[in-house]
Order: C-alpha cells, then sequence, then structure tokens
C-alpha cells in the first residue's frame, strides 16, 4: 500500500518497505544491524532500547516506523565512533558505569539528550531525568557520576 | 514578469522546524487597521519545558512556538499561559453604521415616473481548509514556499515584517493546495517564525487560526428611476460592505502597517455599465463580520447580479424588452455591438410571456457584464448571456435548456477557455451550479493536504499563470446568475433574488404544497413499539421481497476512470472496509464478527466474486441492499448493516460507489453465516422493523443552514453513518433520535461517546477540535483516536479538507460549550487539579502508574520523551460513566492512529493480571477525574475485555 518509509538514521538516509507498524527497535536491530538499542520489556517501560528522534529521546520498542517517517533517528552508534566515544560515553567509561551494561545504552541516550537540554544539571535533576530507566544493577551511583562528568567534558569540548 | 531562478526545494526532514501561532481570542474587524486584543502577558515555561519545542517567539500581539515536530509545537501552544487585554469595543451598538460613498456623479435622488427598487443577496463563503507555509531565512534573503498567488503585494508585505527589501525577498507558489489566499497568514506567520529560530520554519494552520470569516449574505440594496420614455435618470444602490481582506495576520499582531493596499478588489462593479445621470453607490459596514479570504470574486458576482436583475425588473416595469432598453443605457459602443451579437445569435424575440400554469414552462432571461479597464485580477472586456431555462411548476426542478454566451476580451492572453466549445462548457457548468439543488452537499472535491515532510515529492511550477479559471475568465461568467434568475422570472413570474437558484427554494415561491416526508412510522416508536407490535404490521407489508435474478458483472470500462473514483472517495467515507473485512482477511471479503445485543453478526463479501461475493448482483439489486436492506436473493438484512444511514446517499454517489465495487479485485471468499437466537434469526421480522424504525428517503438539505453544514450533515449521517455507533439504541435495536441523536452509544466492545451536549469531555469538542481529530487522529486537547474510530479517521484520509471540516462542523453544531473560559485555560485547571490528586493518592495504584505509564504519560517528570506527553486529565475516556475504552486501551494499546505521528501504545493485556489491571484503572479514575464518581465493578469490564479482546 505504501511507497515505504523515508527515514534519517545516523545521518544516512533510509527507505524502508516495511509494514509502517513495526517497532523502530525491530527495524534497527534485524533491519539495519545497529545492536545498540536493546529490548528490554518492550512496553516502553524500562528505556533500554532508547533512540534519539530529532534530538529527543525516544522509546523504540513502542514506536511504529510511521511516527519516525521523514525524521532523524540517532542510536548509540551515531555518537561517537569506533575508537572515538563522544564525552557522554567517554565520561561511562572514566567512570566505569556499567555492570552487566544492558541498561546502558538508555543511560547513555537518555542522558545525551537530556544534557542538550539542561547542559549544566545538579546531581537531583540527574536522578530526575533518569528515573524512567529502569536498571536494577549496582552502578546507579557511578551512572549519576558519569552524567554529571559528561556535563563538564560537554562543556569543555563547546570550548567553554 | 521576468523569468526568476528555479524555486529551490522545500526544505524536508531534520532541515525543518516546524511552528504553531497562539492567536488572539477577540479581533474587531469594524476598526480601521482591525484591533485585535492585546497581550499582556506570557506564561511560556511549561511550553518550553516540552520536548522538542526551540523557541518560544513572542513579538508585539503575535506568539508562536517553534519545536521539531509540528505535534510538539502545537502542544506547547496549548500549554502556553496567555493573559489577553479584550480590544476596545468599535461603534457602539445603535450607533448609525459608517457609510462609504464608492462612486456618486449627478442627482441620484431624483424621482421618475417608474421605480423599482429591490434587495439582493449574495452568499458569500469562506473557502475552508488548511493551509501551511515554510519560509527560510539566508544569506540571499528570504524563500517563502506557499499555496499562494505570489501577488507583490504579499512580497512587500513579507518584506516589511522581515525587515528586509522587497527585491530579496522571493515567494515560490506550490500546487496543490486549495486554500490559497489564507496562505498569505501562513506565510507571514512562518516568516516571524524562521527569522526567530535562525531555521527554516513551516506553519500550518486550521481555519479557525486563520481567523477568517464563514460566510455571510451580502445584500445590495437597489432603486432606479426612469424619466419620461423611458430615460435613464437615477440609480442608487447601498451594499453591506464586507470588511477589506485583512492584511496577514502576523502583520496586523507585530504592529507593523501593512504597504499593500487593502480595498476590496471588486469595486469595478460597483456601478452598473449604464449611463445614469444621477448615480450614487455607497457601502455600510457589516457589523461583526471577520473578512473572508478572498471575497473579490464573489462581491462581483454579487454586483453584476443586482445591476442584471435589477434591468430586468426596470424594463418589465417601463413595459421595454430588456435588450433593447439595455442598448439605449450601455454607454460603450463595444458593449452594445456584443449584446447586439449576443441577442442575434440566441434568436432573441422577447420574453416568452407564456406562463402554464401546471407541468413544464419554459423562459429566457438576458444579462451583461462590462467593464473598461481591468483591475485586481479581472480582466477589461464585455460579456452577454442569453439562458434558456425549464422550470417543472410541482417539483421546481429548473432546466438548463440553452447558454448563449458572448465574451470579447480587451487582453486577448487570459485564461479563458480558448475554444468556443470550451467557454460553452464552462459556462453549462457556472449555469448548473447556480441551479443545483442544495448546492455541493454531495459534491467530491480532490483531496488536498499540506506536504508531509515524509519525503513527498512535490510539483515546483514558476510562477503560476493564471490561477484559477473563474479569475482569468472573470468577467465571461459574471452575468451567469442574473441570466439564470431573469430566465427563472420569464418562466415562473417569481423573482429569485438569491442564489442558487434551488429546487426548493423555487418551489417554496412558487407555493406548490411540498410533499411532507412520512412520520406515521416514527410516532409508532415513540408508543413502546415490542415485538407483538412489529409482528402484528407483518401483514400490512410483504415480508419477502423478490429475489433479483443474478446478471453478468459490468465489464471493465464500463464506468469512467472518473466514476470509479469518486466511488472511491464515497466507499472511504463510507468506511465499507472496516466491518467488511476479517482481522488480517482480504479487504472488503467480508467476515468480522460484529457482536450485537441480539447475537453475532458477520459481515458479508462485498468484492465482486461471483459466488461468494456480489459480483452477480446488478445496480438494482445493489441499490435495493443499500436503501432498503434486502439481499440480492429477498433475504432481509439486519440493521447493523447501516442501510439506515445508507438511504439517504444520492443516486450519483450510490452509482459511483456501485461502479468502484465492481472495479475491485474479485475474492472468493465465504464468510460464517449469522445465526442469531429467535426471534431475531427470522429476518422476515426485519419487514416491520423497517415499517417502524426504517424511512428509506434520501438527504433532504436544510435550506437554513449554511451548504458547509448541509455537506456535513450528508456526510455524516449518509455515509459516515456516526449515529450507527454515537447513537443509544432502543430495545429493538433501532437509533433513538431527538435529543438522543448522537447521545452515545456502544459498539464493537468500545464506549463510542456522546457527541451532543452529553458528551462528557472535560474540555467541550469545538469545530477546531474535531476538524484535528478527523484529520490527524490526534486532537491536542482531547487525545487520539484509538479502537474503531481509528479506521473512521484513516478512512476520512481519503477525503479532502473541506468534507472533513464540513463534518466538523455539522457534529460541532450538537455540542455545547458550556465554559466561558479559553480551552487553554480549562486544560490548565484540570492538568492542576490532577496534580494535587497525585500528591493525595498513593499505594499499588501510584506504582503501577509509575512503573508503567508515567515515562509517557507524567509531565514534567524524568527526561523528555518524544512523542506526546499525552494529558490523559483531558482524555474523555477518564471520565465518561463507563471504564470500557480505558480498558480496552490498556489491556490492547493503540496500535495505529491512522495518519497520525502521535498515539501508539503498547498493550499490557500480557503484563497485568486483573488485579494490577483494576487497581490501576481505579487509580486513574482517581487521579484524572476527582470530580466524578467510582466506576462500578471494573473487574467485571476487565473480565470481559479481557475474554472478548482482540
Amino acid at each position: 500500500m505504501s511507497a515505504g518509509t523515508s527515514l534519517v538514521v545516523n545521518g544516512q538516509a533510509h527507505r524502508l518497505d516495511l509494514d509502517a507498524r513495526t517497532p523502530l527497535l525491530y527495524v534497527l536491530r534485524n533491519d539495519l544491524e545497529l545492536n545498540g538499542p536493546k529490548y528490554g520489556c518492550g512496553l516502553g517501560q524500562c528505556g533500554a532500547c532508547a533512540v534519539l528522534v530529532d534530538g529527543v529521546a525516544a522509546r523504540s520498542c513502542v514506536l511504529p516506523l510511521q511516527a519516525v517517517a521523514g525524521r532523524s533517528v540517532t542510536t548509540l552508534e551515531g555518537l561517537g565512533r569506533d575508537g572515538a566515544p563522544d564525552p557522554v560515553q567517554r565520561a561511562f567509561i572514566i567512570e566505569e558505569a556499567a555492570q552487566c551494561g544492558y541498561c546502558l545504552n538508555g543511560m547513555i541516550v537518555t542522558a545525551h539528550a537530556f544534557l542538550a537540554a539542561n547542559p549544566s544539571p545538579t546531581e537531583a535533576e540527574v536522578r530526575e531525568a533518569l528515573r524512567f530507566n529502569l536498571c536494577r544493577c549496582g552502578t546507579h551511583v557511578e551512572i549519576v557520576r558519569a552524567v554529571m562528568l559528561a556535563a563538564r567534558l560537554l562543556a569543555e569540548d563547546r570550548g567553554g | 514578469m521576468t523569468r526568476q531562478a528555479p524555486t529551490p526545494p522545500l526544505p524536508v526532514g531534520a532541515a525543518l522546524l516546524h511552528g504553531a501561532v497562539a492567536r488572539p481570542p477577540q479581533i474587531d474587524w469594524n476598526t480601521s487597521p482591525p484591533q485585535s486584543a492585546r497581550l499582556l502577558h506570557v506564561d511560556a515555561d511549561a511550553a518550553r519545558a516540552l520536548p522538542g519545542v526551540v523557541d518560544v517567539v513572542v513579538r508585539g500581539d503575535f506568539v508562536g512556538v517553534v519545536a521539531t515536530t509540528a505535534e510538539a509545537a502545537a502542544q506547547a501552544v496549548e500549554r502556553l499561559r496567555l493573559r489577553w487585554r479584550a480590544p476596545t469595543p468599535g461603534p457602539a451598538a445603535g450607533s448609525p453604521l459608517p457609510v462609504a460613498v464608492l462612486a456618486e456623479r449627478g442627482d441620484a435622488d431624483r424621482v421618475g415616473a417608474v421605480e423599482v427598487e429591490a434587495e439582493y443577496r449574495w452568499p458569500l463563503a469562506a473557502s475552508p481548509g488548511s493551509t501551511w507555509a515554510t519560509a527560510r531565512f539566508d544569506g540571499d534573503g528570504l524563500m517563502v514556499w506557499a499555496p499562494v498567488d505570489p501577488a507583490a503585494g504579499l512580497r512587500a508585505e513579507l518584506a516589511a515584517l522581515a525587515g528586509l527589501p522587497v527585491d530579496r525577498v522571493r515567494v515560490a507558489c506550490i500546487e496543490g493546495d486549495a486554500s490559497c489566499a489564507e496562505a498569505r497568514h501562513a506565510a507571514a506567520d512562518a516568516v516571524l517564525l524562521a527569522q526567530a529560530a535562525g531555521h527554516p520554519v513551516q506553519v500550518r494552520l486550521t481555519p479557525a487560526q486563520v481567523q477568517v470569516g464563514d460566510g455571510y449574505l451580502f445584500a445590495s440594496r437597489v432603486r432606479a428611476a426612469l424619466g419620461a420614455g423611458h430615460r435613464l435618470l437615477a440609480y442608487e444602490m447601498t451594499t453591506g460592505a464586507p470588511p477589506p481582506s485583512a492584511p496577514p495576520l502576523a502583520l496586523l499582531l507585530a504592529g507593523i502597517a501593512s504597504p499593500a493596499s487593502q480595498i476590496a478588489a471588486a469595486s469595478r462593479f460597483a456601478a452598473p455599465p449604464y449611463a445614469y445621470p444621477g448615480m450614487r453607490i455607497s457601502a455600510v459596514a457589516t457589523p461583526g463580520a471577520a473578512p473572508l479570504a478572498d471575497p473579490a470574486p464573489g462581491i462581483a458576482a454579487a454586483q453584476v447580479f443586482a445591476h442584471e436583475s435589477q434591468m430586468d425588473a426596470l424594463s418589465l416595469a417601463a413595459g421595454v424588452d430588456p435588450v433593447a432598453m439595455r442598448l439605449d443605457a450601455i454607454a460603450d459602443d463595444r458593449g452594445r455591438a456584443l449584446v447586439r451579437d449576443v441577442a442575434a445569435r440566441a434568436g432573441w424575440t422577447g420574453r416568452s410571456g407564456q406562463r402554464p400554469q401546471a407541468g413544464v414552462a419554459s423562459g429566457r432571461g438576458f444579462a451583461y457584464a462590462g467593464v473598461l479597464e481591468a483591475d485586481a485580477g479581472i480582466d477589461a472586456g464585455h460579456a452577454a448571456w442569453v439562458v434558456d431555462v425549464s422550470v417543472d411548476l410541482s417539483t421546481g426542478e429548473i432546466g438548463i435548456a440553452r447558454v448563449v454566451v458572448g465574451h470579447e476580451a480587451a487582453a486577448p492572453d487570459t485564461a479563458l477557455p480558448a475554444s468556443a466549445s470550451l467557454l460553452e462548457g464552462a459556462a453549462r457548468a457556472e449555469a448548473g451550479r447556480l441551479t443545483a439543488d442544495a448546492p455541493a452537499f454531495d459534491a467530491w472535491g480532490l483531496a488536498t493536504r499540506a506536504p508531509d515532510d515524509a519525503g513527498r515529492t512535490v510539483a515546483m511550477p514558476g510562477p503560476p499563470q493564471n490561477p484559477t479559471v473563474l479569475r482569468g475568465a472573470g468577467i465571461a461568467m459574471l452575468p451567469a446568475a442574473a441570466a439564470v434568475a431573469n430566465a427563472i422570472f420569464d418562466a415562473t413570474g417569481v423573482r429569485m433574488r438569491e442564489p442558487p437558484f434551488s429546487a426548493a427554494r423555487l418551489r417554496a415561491a412558487l407555493s406548490a404544497p411540498a410533499k411532507k416526508p412520512f412520520r406515521g412510522a416514527r410516532l409508532l416508536a415513540g408508543a413502546g413499539a415490542g415485538i407483538a407490535a412489529a409482528a402484528a404490521l407483518l401483514a400490512a407489508v410483504s415480508p419477502w421481497p423478490a429475489p433479483i435474478a443474478p446478471v453478468a458483472p459490468p465489464p471493465p470500462g464500463f464506468y469512467s476512470a472518473q466514476t470509479i473514483e469518486r466511488g472511491r472517495l464515497v466507499a472511504a467515507a463510507g468506511d465499507c472496509v472496516v466491518c467488511h473485512t476479517a482481522p488480517d482477511g482480504r479487504p472488503n471479503a467480508g467476515g468480522l464478527a460484529l457482536d450485537t445485543p441480539f447475537g453475532t453478526i458477520y459481515s458479508t463479501n462485498i468484492t465482486p466474486d461471483l459466488q461468494s461475493g456480489i459480483g452477480a448482483w446488478s445496480y438494482a439489486a445493489f441499490e435495493r441492499a443499500m436503501r432498503d436492506g434486502v439481499h440480492r436473493d429477498g433475504r432481509r438484512l439486519y440493521p447493523a448493516f447501516p442501510y439506515t444511514a445508507f438511504a439517504r446517499v444520492t443516486d450519483a454517489d450510490m452509482q459511483s460507489l456501485y461502479a468502484y465495487l465492481m472495479a475491485q479485485p474479485p475474492v472468493p471468499a465465504t464468510p460464517p453465516e449469522t445465526r442469531l437466537a429467535f426471534p431475531f434469526s427470522a429476518r422476515p421480522l426485519m419487514a416491520g422493523w423497517n415499517l417502524l424504525f426504517h424511512r428509506n428517503a434520501p438527504f433532504a438539505p436544510d435550506p437554513a443552514k449554511s451548504v458547509e453544514w448541509n455537506r456535513g450533515a450528508y456526510l455524516a449521517e449518509g455515509l459516515g453513518h456516526c449515529s450507527a455507533c454515537h447513537s443509544p439504541r432502543n430495545a429493538l435495536g433501532a437509533e433513538r433520535g431527538g435529543k438522543a441523536y448522537l447521545g452515545g452509544g456502544h459498539a464493537e466492545g468500545w464506549d463510542a461517546p456522546a457527541l451532543n451536549a452529553l458528551s462528557a469531555a472535560p474540555i467541550p469538542w469545538t469545530r477546531d477540535a474535531l476538524y484535528r481529530y478527523l484529520r490527524d487522529g490526534y486532537a491536542p486537547l482531547h487525545g487520539p483516536a484509538a479502537g474503531p474510530m481509528a479506521p473512521v479517521v484513516e478512512g476520512l484520509s481519503a477525503l479532502p479538507d473541506s468534507d472533513v471540516m464540513a463534518i466538523a462542523t455539522y457534529i460541532a453544531s450538537f455540542t455545547s460549550s458550556g465554559s466561558t473560559d479559553t480551552p487553554a485555560a480549562q486544560a490548565a485547571a484540570i492538568r492542576q487539579r490532577s496534580q494535587s490528586a497525585a500528591a493525595t493518592l498513593t499505594g499499588a495504584g501510584a506504582n503501577l502508574f509509575a512503573g508503567a505509564c508515567a515515562v509517557c504519560h507524567q509531565a514534567g517528570q524524568g527526561a523528555p520523551v518524544f512523542g506526546e506527553k499525552v494529558p490523559l486529565a483531558l482524555n474523555t475516556n477518564l471520565h465518561g460513566a463507563r471504564a470500557d475504552n480505558l480498558v480496552q486501551v490498556l489491556m490492547h494499546g493503540v496500535s495505529t492512529t491512522a495518519s497520525s505521528q502521535v498515539g501508539a501504545m503498547p498493550g499490557f493485556a500480557d503484563s497485568l493480571s486483573d488485579r494490577q489491571m483494576v487497581t490501576l484503572v481505579e487509580y486513574l479514575r482517581g487521579l484524572y477525574a476527582p470530580d466524578k464518581p467510582a466506576w462500578g465493578d471494573v473487574a467485571a469490564t476487565v473480565a470481559r475485555v479481557r475474554a472478548g479482546g482482540k
């Protein structure tokens, strides 16, 4: 029926002839082989599947493909290059903010969107921003520290 | 016009930001310049906090939002808290209305031997429809794309707005949208927003945001006097002047004087083309009327209609032939020559003078229009018409027997149909339009939408040659209305003073006894009809209609592509495919199970398969099924198939629908047989049901209502069969009318909310909100279209904006507004109430909400999430009398919302137990509708929805 869905993923234009109701997460992982976003709950609750849509954090497991038609999607892979992570990713590495790491895609992507809107947050604001990224690991403290560090790294990058 | 550089491509995708605007609550158009309410205070914190919002732009009284998506921008506008001061009132009521004299010569007040005074009216209608524009600033200046006539005036206005010289402003006309004139407003909004954001911005406006009027009657009072020897003496005309066309609203609101002249364009036709020694043409302000998008063509037609009807009446009063009188009175040689030529070609020998008392009367009319200098899109030239009509005196139906048109243009290179046959065709169409009964309520426009940014290619024409035939042809069509009216007068002695000259109006004027619709059956229904009553009536009607013999389906090519295309729109408006398609089945092959209180009914195969479908159905059989609810084989159909609504469809639409269905690929598929329990299994009983509840009568427009309302009523009552779900039904499954009409019903396991004054919507539905809901599948102050309403929105996507707006206009006429607060203020108050409720409600429900719902539905918490933080406090489903819709959505989610990019939600049937579901539903009710009583027996609803889950 449709002539495919056009979207831009990590700067590259795609035209996908798929059912427009396919969840974006499946398209990214299965069709575009981008495995940064993870399948967690499948209900938009945990945030492991987060990506950026036009710069805003999105839960890709509940987002039908048609919702991102004509939009720009950025996955974890699109934040930095291999060997050259972006400041948020660098901060997470420096702070060793991972246990099993399954939630980290969501943490990093959400932090990225959050810091774009709030470049110098307080620690309380960081906790509030990540409250809907569900995880049971032992590195919550490190994750918050990583986001605070990321804010400083981003400021340095801007020449601040 | 010099050749322009090629139009740069329209920015799309990530290169484009989206704008939305907040308009002042009032604009007083009676002052010059118009006065808008003044902006006192802007609180934009809540708007800025929304994800995707880039900027909130305030300039003077102009307020707009720029965001990464159109939805985010629109939602942010709803979150703006704005305080306005009403404009200083214009002329006080009772004070004399300002009069402007447009033209005056000699003594216009002289009293003559023969005098005729009369009023003529002309409906000026706004062209409804959404509109859009994109603006971009770069090193070269300002570039604007819009479906707009890039007249120099608009460029000057946009240049003034942007503070640029005119030569650094370019406007590219993008074809494919009807709402040309309103696009000026979108263009100006986009310019202000793009300038502030430093990024290309697209703005889409709904008709309400354009704030043009939705039309009114343009009245002209005329007095003409003849002296001795039938010499012209004096002519006076007073018209209700529409406000001058509005400057783009952004200019007005930003406080920038428009450099373009805003004088109404039709003044060329204010004076008649006759040599009256005394003449005065004046205009009286029309209090309260908002400017129309582009009233000029309508005003020109209205003025020519008044002049030429008056000339006819005057010549009759003087006992002179109307053509001879014009030949004496026209000052211009070429005009006289054209009138003489057209009269000769038509074989004009005067009025017919015969008026039969019954049967068919025929008559002939003449009219002329002339202008010496081209102006305001109307070419200089002359036109004369002779029209022959035949009138059925019992029905008032008017047939156009012949049209003779002569046209002489001073400038030969207009867009006038070049050949005589094209002109004749245009003239016939125009004459037909004027006599159409209930104009256009079953006319199907072309679907036009603003370009999506989803990579759709857009035609990029150069500067348009002549935007519409009407405008280019201008003068040639102007005498049409008067010529037809004069011919009707000749045939019947009835002077029609307001187009359209419909059969209903003419019949009323002829005082022919109108046929009363059959009402007896309806009264019976009120008397508590039961099965016994229905059975008792069986003797009176034939319970077994005869079968209609199978026929071979029409061969390919039998119906024109146009007819099939029209049928496609009819089918889309009727949502055939929604009920006639099983889950995952082939379209229209039937088999969907419809649960009714009387048992399960399976929809049938309506593809043209010979055995299992309707391939062997003749048109007569198809029409009988659609209007009377009888299968080809004579079986009665159950009214789950809404033939009660489809009976209202016009013949032309019915034929087109048949043509369309027969042109589809046949699918062999036999759906399960419908088996209802006795007595409902006895299909012949439906004969009694029909006698009680079914009135097989085509739609009759209400002449007291607007054309748009009637179009909406036709779509909603007929094809759209809104009331099939949205009206309550009586014990025998018949829709209840009167005050219960659209009072809410139940279908497919969902509540169909009341659309009338009983609506539980916390913020009353407006025409604009209904339009957005039906067009986009989402209304910001209400929520998305889900459940059985989602395919309805999908079906409507085939229809043009004007049709969706017509439906919204019709439905909105049943709602009640209740509060005087602005919707945004009501929304803020309701959200506030939920926030305080959230503080007191804790426990398992709150925990479930925080884990499963809050990430998307709790605004102001967590990081921004793409899509909507849907304001559940405003959703009708939380406020209704039953929990059904909320439970449906929680169980099954919202899988698609047709054209919308918002509203997708996962279902929680597999992750929440019944007990958790009940806890969550009760929590949501307490949180979002604290003023409403708790729902009774939510557990039963949850169990039922889970059992019947799709």
